[in-house]
């Protein structure tokens, strides 16, 4: 546990240092550089953690752009969910006196991760300066269009058979990878360690993803695999387009389904360095099993500040042999009480004559 | 061992030659290119056309090992199995590989280590007497534990560098692994970890990589070779010519070793069809060793 924590820890540290998105406006005179071969240079380490989410809130309806008033109240009230959090406690207070609401959709005492756990970003996103509602643009509310009649999409956390078995739990329980979709494609912020690599050779560029030290692998003027072998995050290829990099992603695995898509799911990113500490990111789904219309977005990517450090997640999962040992230690205190309970009934029913052994 | 002695020898002078050769190239390319970074193709007098990236040999391309360091970096001969135990006439496999057969057994090699033998102090050759012993327990690998350094290097997957004039990036295709070269000292690492911290810097046309902040619990192989906490590692990349790196890593680990010893070894371009890295998550693929038991219902 102390190695997952102190690894989780760092990254954490680290993430808390990255920059907060940038306010500047776009700036026309821009040039991406390129790097050796020629190629838009995009390496560095860069982070998406924002408040801003996939997903319009039904509030802002068709409207893309928040206004001043807006952000102000929501980077406001993080701020100030932090800073309570942080605020020294009486030694006195235990953990059942703690608030029940910890926020970020953490209750009960304790809350499982304090602030200084988590890392999900303290600004509204800003794409080319204006801070935006959701980080889908089209449709127009910002939202998933509806899926088609008859498309079921299965909970991902399959708590039906919970504690059951190892392959029951999500990949995330599994450190098979990140929670969320941190890796995607569509790459999505999480909770914390929204931190990426990116690195470009001739013929490859590569993406490390924080959680779970998982590599997307990209090759440029690559063909996709016709194959039927779905590997994991998809079967990336890439190619150039004058300042920008594409890449688009088929062949996903159904374990890492989009929303639900994986069958026919296709995903193309554009990455485009659009200011010295800014890369525009830009994604469009599309599978048309799934839903009428693709659905596509936007939000950029500033720099961490520091390194990215290992998430060594199976080497330290406790958590998984806990969930499941606590499931069978629970399975065995209901058979007990079951059991006593017999036993009483059965007591109660027929009360044994003295002296009579019992069966 | 005499024999492999002579062999770490007649390496030892084959690179000083490459070196020389290597060098002798560096400084032509250096007055090609020493003003902006370009990727350029440099011929080497082997033929071999070694390409160059911001001044310096471009590794960049999936390359594995053809040898057998994976199952012991010092010399063996084949064996029926990773653990043994007595048998009426001869150790046989163990309980729990028997029914692998032939496919469980060990294929022979040459040895990495120059010298033959590891230099462990009395101490820590007993313990990895005992590595051996208990080594389905043991071996970090057998949990699909992140490898370490060296050994993500020699296991019997490829691996990918993407390297351009700024950047040296690792992808193992084992279990994800994954090590960004740092160019910039960050200083000691501020944390252990399985991959450790890499610093790289260039010595002429060797790429040099001094690893630290491994942890504990990695081994150099399923021989049981070990080593503490306190372990540094430093790699020699050397491309002899486009196809083949001479790789050397020195291990220094007082805790467990008498002195400084090395390994040496030749690292492989895979070319066309086979220059694709796969995925190897083996997590998924230990849950049954893992937490079987811990089903609701384990399988008999």
């Amino acid at each position: 546990m102390s190695k997952k924590f102190s690894a989780m820890l760092l990254g954490a540290a680290i993430s808390a240092l990255a920059a907060s998105a940038g306010a500047a406006p776009a700036d026309a005179a821009y040039k991406a550089p390129l790097n050796a071969y020629g190629q838009p240079d995009l390496e560095g380490t860069w982070t998406n953690a924002t408040l801003t989410v996939l997903e319009r809130p039904k509030e802002y309806g068709t409207r893309k752009v928040m206004t001043a008033e807006e952000v102000k109240k929501v980077e406001g009230d993080d701020a100030k969910m932090y800073a309570a959090d942080a605020a020294p406690r009486d030694p006195k207070v235990k953990t059942t006196d703690l608030p029940h609401e910890c926020g970020k959709g953490f209750s009960g005492a304790g809350c499982g991760y304090n602030a200084a756990w988590i890392d999900p970003g303290n600004t509204i996103m800003r794409v080319n300066g204006e801070p935006r509602t959701s980080f889908i643009t089209d449709p127009a509310d910002g939202r998933l269009p509806p899926y088609k009649p008859g498309v079921t999409v299965p909970n991902m956390y399959m708590r039906a058979h919970y504690g059951e078995n190892p392959e029951n739990q999500t990949l995330a329980e599994r450190c098979l990878t990140s929670f969320g979709y941190s890796a995607g494609p569509v790459m999505l912020p999480l909770l914390y360690n929204n931190n990426y690599e990116i690195a470009q050779s001739k013929d490859t560029v590569a993406i490390v993803v924080e959680m779970v030290h998982d590599v997307r692998m990209i090759r440029i003027g690559g063909k996709h695999r016709t194959d039927g072998d779905r590997p994991w995050m998809g079967d990336s290829i890439g190619w150039y387009e004058g300042p920008t990099l594409v890449v688009e992603t088929t062949n996903f695995p159904e374990a890492t389904a989009l929303r639900g898509a994986w069958k026919e799911l296709k995903v193309t990113e554009r990455f485009t360095r659009v200011g010295p500490n800014r890369i525009l990111y830009q994604f469009k789904a599309e599978d048309p099993t799934m839903w009428d219309r693709p659905w596509s977005g936007e939000y950029e990517f500033t720099p961490s500040k520091g390194r990215i450090f290992e998430y060594a997640c199976h080497e330290g999962n406790y958590a998984l042999e806990g969930i499941l040992s606590g499931a069978r230690a629970d399975e065995a205190a209901a058979a007990e009480k079951a059991k006593a309970a017999v036993a009483n009934k059965t007591a109660a029913a027929t009360p044994a004559p003295s002296g009579t052994k019992k069966q | 061992m005499n024999g492999v002695a002579k062999r770490g020898g007649v390496l030892n002078k084959k690179t000083t030659i490459w070196a020389l050769v290597t060098l002798t190239g560096s400084v032509a390319a250096l007055t090609q290119s020493f003003a902006a970074p370009t990727a350029a193709a440099h011929k080497t007098p082997a033929g071999g056309a070694i390409e160059r990236v911001g001044g310096h040999p471009n590794f960049s391309g999936v390359w594995s090992v053809m040898n057998t360091a994976n199952w012991n970096i010092e010399p063996h001969l084949a064996s029926a199995a990773l653990e043994l135990r007595p048998g009426p006439v001869v150790p046989v496999p163990a309980k729990a590989v028997v029914a692998l057969g032939a496919v469980g057994s060990v294929p022979a090699g040459m040895g990495v280590v120059v010298g033959g033998a590891i230099p462990y102090t009395p101490e820590a050759q007993a313990q990895r007497q005992e590595n051996q012993k208990h080594y389905l327990e043991r071996d970090p690998e057998v949990k699909c534990d992140l490898p370490g350094v060296p050994r993500a290097n020699y296991m019997p997957f490829p691996f990918q560098i993407v390297q351009s004039a700024k950047t040296l990036l690792i992808s193992y295709e084992y279990d994800g692994g994954v090590r960004d070269i740092l160019f910039n000292d960050p200083g000691p690492p501020p944390i252990d970890s399985w991959m450790g911290q890499s610093v790289g810097k260039w010595d002429g046309d060797t790429l040099v990589v001094t690893v630290t902040g491994q942890n504990d619990s990695t081994w150099f192989d399923r021989a049981g070779n070990f080593h503490s906490g306190d372990m540094k590692v430093v790699e020699r990349w050397t491309l002899m010519n486009e196809n083949t790196i001479r790789y050397e890593a020195e291990i220094t680990d007082p805790a467990t070793f008498t002195r400084p010893w090395k390994m040496s070894m030749l690292m492989y371009r895979r070319l066309g069809e086979d220059a694709r890295l796969q995925q190897f998550k083996c997590v998924e693929f230990v849950e049954e060793l893992m937490y079987g038991d811990l089903r609701k219902e384990p399988l008999k």
